[in-house]
């Protein structure tokens, strides 16, 4: 389940302390030690911006336990770059390629 | 004589129509087939997800509201035909009805009259057994609802539809 809310999160992550959860974000801060605490799975990142501007973010997930996934990928190239960064996990509107 | 020739005449005449007609209703279902949204992206799409977004195996597709720009957003046909495609899941968005049931919508206020809305439950249902379901809560949802939510999925076993996803995604 991915939320924006961390509240929310904190609140499914009590009803049910397994449940896979996702936490939303599409821009800065990242707070990926609350994430961890909380016993999250996944970040859910919504804009290249953030891993432009710190190229470890994938890294310091994925020490944390962490996946890394990005929406909303519109073409091959920001799904080529998404890659070379290290995720591999991509939501997207299409399966053509916009421009 | 001449009769006879005509009675022939008559009689090819009758049967190039009835193969004329035969023709041109074979054709028409044949069209109409071809037409069907699915059977038309299936023959004429250029490329599937994976060709296009991802060459490689190891990237996982998730389709966002079932590949929004292809299909109506959060609904059945949607989720169905994302994975026909090849999305190993689909991402949904989940709000609750005005009576309180977990229904798939980006935005109730923006409810379209021709659109059908699924609930929570006929979305899992469908996508059972074709891929996973990542289930975007949306800010309206508070903390006294999220236990339906929880229990909805309890109920359908999706945690398994999740985990199912999540060790693809190693790399990451």
């Amino acid at each position: 389940m991915a939320a924006k809310n961390f509240v929310l999160l904190r609140t499914i992550r009590n009803l049910d302390p397994n449940l896979p959860l996702a936490e939303v974000v599409a821009a800065k801060p990242v707070n990926l030690r609350q994430l961890a605490d909380l016993g999250g799975d996944v970040l859910l990142v919504g804009s290249t911006k953030l891993y432009r501007s710190d190229p470890t973010l994938v890294t310091q997930a994925k020490n944390l336990g962490i996946k890394v996934a990005a929406w909303t990928i519109q073409n091959k190239e920001t799904a080529r770059e998404l890659q070379g960064y290290g995720i591999s996990t991509l939501i997207c509107d299409t399966t053509y390629e916009q421009n | 004589m001449m009769n006879a020739n005509l009675g022939d005449k008559a009689y090819l005449q009758s049967i190039t129509r009835k193969k004329i007609l035969l023709l041109v209703g074979a054709l028409t279902l044949m069209g109409l087939f071809l037409f069907t949204p699915r059977v038309f992206r299936h023959f004429f799409s250029p490329h599937t997800s994976r060709q296009v977004l991802a060459s490689s195996p190891k990237v996982t597709i998730i389709a966002h509201r079932g590949f929004a720009r292809l299909f109506p957003e959060n609904t059945l046909p949607a989720f169905q035909g994302a994975y026909d495609l090849g999305a190993d899941g689909v991402e949904l968005d989940v709000q609750l009805s005005s009576d309180g049931v977990p229904v798939v919508i980006h935005d109730l206020s923006l409810a379209y009259k021709n659109t059908k809305i699924p609930t929570l439950k006929q979305a899992l249902s469908a996508s059972k057994s074709r891929g996973f379901v990542l289930i975007d809560l949306k800010e309206s949802i508070n903390s006294g609802t999220s236990t339906r939510y929880s229990r909805t999925c309890t109920q359908l076993k999706c945690k398994k539809m999740y985990v199912s996803w999540l060790p693809k995604t190693s790399s990451s």
